[in-house]
């Protein structure tokens, strides 16, 4: 992938626009290190520092991005959470309301259904409970985690996809420079169109709905996800396009200057989609935490004196 | 910074261009290869029939089937570049693309032989003229007219793009 | 409905009922939510390093999804971890109510143990 190489481009595009810059002033480039410098004309020295100085932010304005998050440093950490994922699909439900991909139910879970028929019987106070209010609501729980998990996932999916596109734009802004200086001093107008496609990176979900728990209103999750995953996504708008020009070498790394500058705030555009997706999520399972875990039960703290009395197990009929 | 530089694809493309032509008579055929080498040769058996004339005309309409072969060969480089089909320049957009453009058409660019036996004048990139000192073809072997031809295509071709520059540096120079 | 206490025979298969859901069928569902949670552990080990980014790029240095992010991971990590926990102290409630019980009454401990002998020592399915 060419984006290996773009501190390489960097460096051309400084190389190509300084040459360009000189030849344009009259100027001569500087001997290659090791050999006789040319005899100095008049000014020729000021105006190569002018040069220099004019392209000297190139190399600079490319290394951030040669260094930008990694999509590989993403896509491990989401095969881990698909993990979490796998473990809380519940046999009732078992789609990610992203992706709509489907989880295998993991029968562990149907395990609590035996726990069940076996503490029925008993009247203890805290075991009544134990079956109000952990066991019976258990399903609808579980359900709700399993959307939780998948949030954070799609999240990650979405920052993802971001950095993929960014590699990509960063790439063909590299590209279409170098281009643009190979073309400027032929006859034509030089024009070119650049779209952004990390525009179109983060794809919101509709309204994730939650298994009711207790009564009152159920909030939903708001998700988003990596547009190329979100199964309802729709045909995306077309990314924008945007026009530069240049007819001399300052003016294309002007035009260049301007596209990274668009990039940098469609990046950051991009990634505060996520950042309101998920800080609203925390809002929403903060505001309901009882659909998302139950309380711990009484019987968990019964001790050898008090677990037979009526408050805890009681008596089985 | 030293060091080989780092070729970019479309410069690569304008540096092995490869375009060809056949003069509307059919005695003569010319190819220009990379940014500016231009070669012409006669149909066999035809050189010695042709007059300065003659020869005139029909460089005038080679010239013309050429840089009409180059500019195709040019769009198709630059849609390659770019990754995305363009096959033309785009309107003016502002006074000085009018400007550009309006001068542009105007330029006159020309190339002659080193010992100007052979001249090659072109308005706007269309309207071609070759002047042939009469006697040439008598005086020079097919392969030596040929090198004359060769001589003068290529200084027109760079006079054009120095004036091309010069004209891009005057209207776009002065704002950056 | 009967609302007389058993005891005896049926008392120790009551007892045996509440042995197998604490050693088999809640340390089942346990090991689920230790397993979610250790997986999200897992996934959030060094995430910093996913998000971070230098120089002009924007959101220096982790970007404005990676706190949010970690927040809701951390709300979700810990709900798996406490559920695996608050049904692991359960299930021991259950075992340990189950020798109170059989400890009062013999013959519901034979029924028990008989039980036990039968059908096999209730073991969790982990992984």
């Amino acid at each position: 992938m060419s984006f290996d190489n773009l501190m390489q481009h960097a460096y051309e595009i400084q190389q190509q626009a300084t040459l360009k810059a000189l030849t344009e002033s009259g100027a001569r480039p500087a001997a290659p290190a090791g050999e006789p410098q040319l005899a100095p004309r008049h000014g020729e020295q000021e105006t190569r520092q002018r040069v220099e100085q004019m392209f000297g932010d190139i190399p600079e304005l490319f290394q951030a991005f040669a260094e930008m998050p990694d999509p590989a440093a993403f896509s491990s950490r989401i095969s881990v959470v698909d993990q979490a994922l796998k473990q809380l699909s519940s046999g009732w439900i078992s789609e990610d309301p992203v992706t709509r991909a489907s989880y295998r139910a993991n029968h562990d879970l149907d395990e609590m259904l035996d726990a069940e028929s076996h503490i029925e019987s008993w009247t203890g106070r805290a075991a009544m409970e134990f079956k109000s209010n952990f066991i019976s609501p258990f399903p609808s729980i579980v359900y709700n985690q399993f959307m939780g998990i998948a949030v954070l996932r799609a999240a990650l999916d979405a920052e993802r996809e971001i950095w993929v596109r960014a590699r990509d734009d960063i790439d063909k802004i590299a590209h279409d420079t170098i281009t643009a200086l190979d073309r400027m001093d032929d006859c034509g107008k030089n024009e070119w169109v650049m779209t952004f496609t990390v525009v179109s990176s983060v794809a919101a979900v509709a309204g994730v709905a939650l298994a009711p728990v207790s009564f009152g209103l159920s909030l939903g999750l708001t998700a988003v996800g990596a547009s190329s995953q979100v199964a309802a996504a729709g045909v995306p708008d077309d990314p924008p396009a945007v026009r530069f020009q240049g007819d001399t070498a300052p003016a294309v790394v002007d035009s260049m200057r301007d596209a990274i500058r668009l990039l940098h705030g469609y990046i950051a555009e991009q990634e505060q989609k996520i950042a309101d997706a998920l800080t609203s999520c925390c809002q929403a399972v903060a505001q309901q935490r009882d659909s998302f875990v139950a309380k711990r039960p009484a019987l968990a703290d019964a001790t050898q004196s008090n677990v037979t009395g009526p408050l805890f197990m009681g008596y089985s009929t | 910074m030293t060091g080989e530089r780092i070729v970019g694809l479309l410069a690569d493309r304008l540096d092995n261009m490869h375009v060809t032509a056949v003069a509307p008579g059919g005695a003569i055929s010319g190819e220009l290869r990379g940014r500016d080498c231009v070669r012409v040769t006669f149909a066999a058996g035809r050189y010695q029939w042709l007059d300065e004339r003659y020869v005139e005309q029909q460089l005038a309409g080679l010239g013309r089937l050429l840089w009409a072969g180059r500019m195709r060969a040019y769009w198709a480089a630059v849609s390659e570049a770019l990754d995305t089909p363009v096959s033309g320049e785009e309107p003016p957009v502002g006074p000085r693309d009018v400007d550009y453009q309006a001068a542009r058409g105007g330029i006159v660019a020309e190339g002659r032989s080193d010992d100007g036996s052979v001249q090659i004048e072109v308005r706007g990139m269309r309207d071609w003229t070759v002047r042939i000192v009469p006697g040439s073809l008598r005086r020079f072997r097919e392969d030596e007219f040929s090198v004359r031809v060769q001589q003068a295509a290529t200084a027109l071709i760079r006079d054009q793009f120095a004036q091309v520059r010069s004209l891009k540096d005057t209207i776009y120079g002065t704002a950056g | 409905m009967n609302s007389e206490p058993n005891n005896g025979t049926r008392l120790g298969a009551d007892l045996y009922g509440l042995w197998c859901a604490g050693r088999d069928n809640l340390p089942t569902v346990a090991a689920v939510y230790s397993a979610a949670g250790e997986a999200l552990d897992a996934a959030a080990v060094g995430v910093a390093g996913a998000f971070v980014r230098s120089g002009n790029l924007p959101g220096v240095p982790y970007g404005p999804a990676y706190q949010p992010w970690v927040e809701l991971h951390d709300i979700l990590a810990k709900i798996c971890h406490d559920t695996a926990d608050n049904i692991e102290a359960t299930a021991d409630a259950l075992c340990v109510a189950t020798v109170e019980y059989a400890r009062a009454d013999y013959e519901a401990a034979s029924e028990f143990a008989r039980l036990l002998e039968v059908n096999g020592e209730p073991r969790a399915d982990i992984g």
